[in-house]
This record gives structure tokens, sequence and C-alpha cells, in this order.
């Protein structure tokens, strides 16, 4: 967008009105009354005639458009657009927890998030862990998961009904390593929230 | 902020406390004291009873009988899943996945 954007406005340039007298005006009485009259600029000599103050010039229609708008846009909705685009925008939350050392569904781990989760990635500090990233389908009940180190997919994980808590946990034959889950080791995770 | 939830999992240990940046606790959770040292929650693999005070978690009573029957309950086979095994459980993810499962 931002190259497209410079390419429309690359040879549009503002310049600011430079006159002798700014503030020199005349004032000429309209022809045919007595109490009324015009008042006519009278700059003096005139450096540079700066750039016109045109719809045109505040957001032209390439830009607009750039924003889904039509050519009778104003600045106005390109900045309301903006905002909307921001506030649209998935944010991110970290925190940590400690492994407890179990499995297992009678076990899962779950972290709660201040908003819905859109996904989330975690990663173990202990020098023996396997430094993976779990891909979640979140769903409201317990699907297989994904994951990258291992290669298996025996890890269920849901989401609550809010979107805001992820639980997961391995089965049986899978260790606390794959659960993320290990006893004492510290565990770092990064969501994408809904904003 | 530490902060736990308040409800154990089904096995009746609790899932970790969690570090967060925030200052709310959410609902079903509960603030960890700071002079609460979970050294012992880590060591009974979160089978403990907590102690709230005010809604705030200011100690609790670990439970090394219960973590004990928990893990004599639920060893690890000793004998890994082949690469097969866990060759056609990517699949079959992988093709759920695909076909919007």
């Amino acid at each position: 967008m931002r190259d497209i954007q410079k390419r429309a406005r690359s040879d549009f340039t503002v310049k600011d009105r430079v006159v002798e007298h700014p503030g020199r005006y005349q004032m000429v009485p309209v022809a045919g009354t007595t109490d009324t009259y015009d008042f006519v600029a009278v700059p003096g000599t005139v450096t540079e005639a700066g750039t016109d103050l045109s719809k045109g010039n505040l957001l032209t229609d390439a830009t607009a458009a750039l924003f889904g708008l039509g050519e009778d846009a104003v600045p106005d909705d390109a900045l309301v657009n903006i905002r909307s685009l921001i506030d649209d925008l998935p944010t991110i939350e970290t925190g940590t927890y400690t492994g407890t050392g179990t499995t297992t569904s009678t076990a899962p781990n779950s972290v709660v998030l201040s908003k819905p989760c859109k996904l989330m990635f975690i990663f173990p500090s202990g020098s023996g862990e396997v430094g993976t990233f779990p891909v979640f389908r979140y769903t409201e009940d317990y699907v297989q998961w994904a994951y990258y180190s291992a290669g298996t997919t025996q890890g269920y994980a849901k989401k609550s009904e809010d979107g805001k808590t992820i639980s997961w946990y391995v089965t049986y034959q899978f260790t606390t390593i794959d659960q993320f889950n290990s006893s004492g080791v510290v565990y770092n995770y990064m969501a994408f929230v809904e904003a | 902020m530490r902060i736990i939830r308040i409800e154990p999992n089904q096995g009746e240990s609790y899932p970790s406390p969690q570090t967060v940046l925030r200052n709310d606790v959410p609902s079903g959770y509960a603030q960890i004291d700071e002079s609460v040292d979970l050294t012992q929650f880590y060591a009974s693999g979160g089978f403990v009873a907590l102690t709230l005070t005010d809604g705030v978690v200011t100690g609790y009573t670990a439970d090394p009988a219960a973590w004990a029957a928990w893990q004599a309950a639920n060893t690890p086979d000793d004998q890994e899943p082949t690469t097969e095994d866990r060759m056609a459980a990517l699949e079959a993810a992988v093709l759920e996945i695909a076909l919007g499962g």
C-alpha cells in the first residue's frame, strides 16, 4: 500500500504561499449599495503562489481508493478508516508459567488471557526441553493439535467458551516435555489476542 | 502478578500458576500473594489445597501422597510410539485441517 501511495503522490509537493503583504486587503464598495464592501487582497509582490487548498490536494482519489473509499471521500473518512484498521489489529499478550510435571486429560495445562485468543506459542526455557511451538486449532471441545518438534499429534487442546482460556494435554504415552509441563521448567507464552 | 485457577483439574491437581503483566484477576482465578513460596506446590505436582483469604491465595497445603498416587497411576509407557504411528497421526491431523475439521 505504501508503494502505491508513494507513486500516486510522487509528483506532489506542498508549498506555502509567500507574498509581500499577507494580511493586506482593500475594501471595495459593492455597486448599487451604500454599506456593503468586498475585501480584495492586495498582496504586493507574490514570491510563491503556494499550493491550493483543494479536495484533491488533501485526499487524492487514488489514496481514497486504497481505503475502499469513493471519489467523494474526505480526509476524515480516511482517518476513521485508519482508526478502524488499528482497532482490528490483534495484540500480543505474554506471560510465564512453571511446569508441574503432570500430563494426560486429568491434568491439563491451561493459560488464561485477557482477551479471546487467536493463536498462542509456548517457548520452554529449560536446556533439556525441546524448543517448539504448538499451533492450536481452538474449539470449545478438545481436538488434536499438531506441533513441530516431535512430529506427533497425540496432544489435545481447547479454548473456553469466551475464548480466553486455552487448555491442553498429551496422552499418557507422551512426556511432560510434550505437554510443555516439565516440573520446574519455566515456559514463556506469547498469544495473539483479539483487539 | 501471579494468578491461579481456583478450581483444580479433574485429577485434583492445579494447573500451573501464571505470571502475568496485567493487574486484573480473571473470573475463576485468584491472585497469589507475593509472600507465598510455591516451591512445595511444584514439588507436589500441583496437588495442593489452596488457602484463600478475601479471594487471595495466602497459602497452601501440599498433598505429596496424592502426587505419588497420581504418578503411580500415570506411569508413561516404556515403549515409545513408532514413527509409523506418529506419521499416521500427523497425516490424519493434516487431513482433518485440510478438510476444515
